[in-house]
């Protein structure tokens, strides 16, 4: 089990004061929650096997509003956690007993779309999905998209440098923000980039995106908006053996083809969703890929049957062209609620997130299978094969005592493999508390260290989201001064 | 100034250790081609990376390479081409602008964060930076990021290396992000647009679905062009399209790989472009807004300039005489960012190369670089001064 630093008994004995002057620093009367059925909602995010009650949550509604927030709390020494909407798979938004929670919930305006240069603005709290929604009217997208899109926070996203089904053409958050504001633990507003592209100066904007709400807390954000293609459509493509599907996503990639998603499931995720959604996949087989272009409909057709030619080298069992928006939607709809499926299947799943050089596939996911069966829990996997960002979904069942300690420790033994074969813990989830003790895996001492440093210039008394990303010492967050 | 060569990582951390125990500054070289882009320092000693080359693995089907910092750009694009990729930022060669006859390293090129014509659609050298190995000033061996495209374990450093211009660590060892060389390549060019009509163009065109990759506006020549790249069918097809969506513009002719390849070069280099002004900006503002900036400038001076990144990118020549011409109050009516790109070293030292920074970001920076170089031995003032 993942240790959280004690709560501070000095902070958490002064509740009422502290809850009374954030309310003096919040115009909306429902904005500073403080009572425990109330606060229940906060005490969790997508990490749900762990639980922790804050001291209390502000739900600000302006830029202003979040830097007295974090102005009065860093001068009271008060940790804060910041929070989208709580769907990070990390523990990200796990808040600490001694920690207010800062929720972007109300802050959910589109400021401006500027359709002649293809920026779209907007506050924090608007969902993933809402930016896309604005704009595709007028057949402009925001390109990343998160598995949890309609509800997680473009704030969240900026936070983690989340990924989705279609980065391995359009890039993570990263690539696709121009600019942000951002309110310091100290209550000073900076702006990082704007409309244009690229910094003079040092990246801070790049610094930011992925710093795991522990660096301050972006109020606006104003990101790339795209055209969208003419259409898109999948080929899904089934395998009698993981190594086959793995060699043909390789094939593919090399070819020059750069499909906008390869995405893999192998038996038991199949299964899992087919049962769940009719989608139509293949039973008999041992891997599935579903492989995405886009363009015209002929351009489609050029590209998917260059695609299939390939992965016909490669011993396909089953292979199947969409050939309009509703089989698009069949094949899409099992792989989006694939994880939901799982869940229908067991009581309780741990979702992996390491990345792999994807070359590295088959041995891999074969090394996966020979630790399920030494800890004898089963792996449903489900992943973006194209860029190799797996999602092992370790089954279990946290009623029985002990296990998810050992899910936790197959976990760790899976990411483990990942990082030995070249590749990294987390490819778009984040560190947060669950992957925290892993980090000296990665990196070394000097490593973490000059991580930390940076740390210190944007929040030197570490209370933006402590207890994150670094390894505790002692039960103790692990400071280090920047200089 | 005495010149200290590093041809391993081993060596470049003796050295900064070095620097840091005696407090004295070291200027960071890769092969030295943008030695005139930036601030003028005067170190007490100087790094030369040059030496550090090689690349140190290439997989085709995993799209990423891994080279030494100092290897030439050149050498990387060799190896990439035989496996049909390449560094899809289009990282630029400024010789014969700057008048150096030193090749681009593959480190100088991320330090300064320098990216061609497709950067509007593929993404900033920064973008395809995925891993690094570095000395910081503290001469500290550390590492980040990794060979794999997504990876959000830990701080993303990278962002940061890319763009500080030597002054935080000095690179050893980098991996990129490539992409494959399309099969076919069309640039589509309008002639006769006035700078309006052209942004018009370009916005139209990157508007469309129908993927666009570069698109540039240089009123000197009267062109004004946009390039599709991909199988080649889909390339015919999206051209016609193109043509009817921008049929209003006048008369349209396309040109196929070779000679529009040339083109993307000399929006690139910049050089022929700009015919050899003694004073060159670059300025990156909002798409649209290129156009308004430039009128005002010619309100007081004479000015040359020309668009790239669909009009994101306005590279300004003035005349030696004109070096008073106050390109960011200007600019500050439409907002963005100019770096004085090239200049005689008198007038490098009496404006301030780059933009200003807010007191916000200002803090911020001095704190990063304390973060990595306490001592301020790295490239010290090489952006900022006391930064």
């Amino acid at each position: 089990m993942l240790q959280l630093p004690e709560a501070d008994p000095k902070i958490v004995s002064r509740k009422a004061e502290i809850v009374s002057a954030l309310r003096s620093l919040i115009s909306a009367d429902d904005a500073v929650i403080d009572k425990e059925d109330e606060l229940r909602p906060f005490e969790t995010d997508g990490l749900a096997a762990y639980r922790q009650m804050p001291l209390a949550v502000v739900l600000p509604s302006t830029t202003e509003e979040i830097s007295a927030v974090l102005k009065y709390c860093n001068d009271q020494r008060v940790n804060v956690v910041a929070r989208g909407a709580g769907t990070s798979l990390a523990g990200g938004a796990l808040p600490l007993g001694d920690a207010v929670i800062l929720g972007v919930s109300k802050m959910k305006s589109i400021l401006e779309i500027d359709y002649d240069n293809r920026t779209a603005t907007v506050q924090a709290g608007v969902t993933n999905i809402n930016i896309t929604n604005a704009v595709s009217p007028d057949g402009f997208f925001y390109a990343p998209d998160p598995s949890s899109q309609l509800a997680c926070t473009i704030a969240g996203n900026i936070g983690m440098n989340s990924g989705g089904a279609h980065c391995l053409k359009y890039g993570v958050t990263t690539n696709n923000v121009l600019g942000l504001k951002v309110a310091l633990m100290d209550g000073s507003i900076v702006e990082f980039g704007g409309k244009h592209l690229d910094a003079n100066s040092y990246d801070l904007m790049g610094l930011f995106i992925g710093s795991e709400g522990m660096m301050g807390v972006v109020t606006e954000i104003t990101v790339r908006i795209l055209r969208s293609p003419e259409g898109a459509r999948p080929v899904l493509v089934g395998f009698n053996a993981n190594e086959d599907a793995g060699a043909c996503v390789a094939a593919i990639i090399a070819s020059g083809i750069i499909p906008v998603a390869i995405e893999f499931m192998d038996r038991p995720a199949i299964h899992a969703a087919e049962n769940f959604t009719n989608a139509g996949y293949p039973l008999d087989v041992e891997a599935m890929l579903i492989i995405e272009v886009e363009g015209s409909d002929e351009e489609i057709d050029d590209q998917l049957g260059k695609i299939t030619s390939i992965a016909k080298d490669f011993n396909p069992v089953s292979l199947k062209v969409s050939y309009n928006e509703t089989e698009s939607a069949a094949i899409w709809k099992g792989r989006k609620s694939a994880f939901g499926a799982v869940g229908q299947i067991s009581p309780d799943y741990l979702c992996m997130d390491g990345t792999i050089p994807t070359s590295r596939l088959p041995e891999v996911l074969k090394g996966i299978q020979a630790i399920s069966d030494k800890y004898g829990l089963q792996v449903a996997n489900i992943f973006h094969a194209g860029d190799g960002n797996l999602h092992p979904l370790v089954l279990y069942n946290g009623n029985k005592p002990g296990e998810l300690e050992r899910v936790e420790e197959m976990g760790a033994e899976i990411l483990q493999l990942c990082v030995d074969v070249g590749g990294c813990l987390t490819g778009e989830h984040g560190v947060g508390i669950e992957k925290r003790d892993l980090m000296p895996i990665m990196f070394n001492k000097d490593d973490l260290d000059q991580m930390k440093r940076l740390k210190s210039v944007f929040d030197p008394q570490w209370l933006l989201n402590p207890a994150k990303v670094f390894p505790l010492e002692d039960g103790q967050v692990a400071k280090m001064e920047a200089a | 100034m005495p010149t200290v060569k590093a041809t391993t990582a081993v060596e470049a951390k003796k050295i900064i250790q070095e620097h840091n125990s005696s407090g004295k500054t070291i200027e960071v070289l890769g092969q030295g081609s943008k030695r005139t882009i930036g601030r003028c320092i005067d170190c007490d000693n100087q790094l030369d990376l040059s030496g550090l080359t090689g690349v140190n693995f290439y997989e085709q089907s995993e799209m990423v390479v891994s080279a030494k910092a100092g290897t030439p750009v050149s050498e990387i694009t060799k190896v990439l081409a035989e496996g049909g990729q390449r560094l899809a930022f289009d990282p630029p060669s400024y010789a014969a602008l700057l008048g150096s006859s030193a090749e681009p390293s593959i480190g100088g090129v991320l330090a300064t964060n320098l990216s061609g014509p497709s950067r509007l659609s593929k993404g900033a050298a920064r973008d395809h930076f995925l891993g690094v190995e570095m000395i910081n000033g503290r001469g500290e061996q550390i590492k980040n990021g990794g060979r794999v495209m997504k990876n959000v374990t830990g701080y993303d450093l990278c962002k940061l290396m890319a763009g500080s211009w030597g002054t935080l660590a000095a690179m050893t060892d980098v991996t990129l992000k490539t992409l494959p060389i399309q099969e076919s390549r069309v640039t589509l060019f309008a002639s006769g647009l006035s700078d309006e009509s052209a942004v018009q163009f370009m916005s139209v065109a990157l508007g469309s679905p129908f993927d666009v990759v570069t698109a540039a506006h240089v009123p000197g020549r009267s062109q004004t062009a946009v390039q599709i790249e991909g199988l080649e069918k889909s390339v015919a097809y999206r051209i016609e399209e193109l043509k009817l969506a921008l049929a209003s513009f006048g008369e349209l002719e396309t040109i196929g790989n070779e000679e529009g390849d040339a083109f993307w070069v000399e929006v690139r280099e910049v050089n022929s472009l700009l015919s050899k002004k003694d004073i060159v900006w670059k300025v990156s503002t909002t798409l649209t807004a290129g156009p308004a900036l430039v009128n005002e400038l010619k309100k007081q001076g004479d000015v040359a300039a020309f668009y790239d990144w669909g009009g994101g990118l306005v590279w300004i020549g003035l005349d030696e005489n004109q070096s008073g011409l106050d390109i960011r109050a200007a600019l500050a009516l439409v907002g963005g960012q100019a770096l004085l790109f090239k200049a005689p070293e008198d007038i490098r030292k009496r404006l301030d190369v780059f933009d200003p920074l807010a007191p916000g970001n200002r803090m911020l920076s001095e704190g990063v670089k304390r973060a990595f170089d306490p001592k301020a031995v790295l490239n010290p003032g090489r952006q900022f001064e006391g930064i």
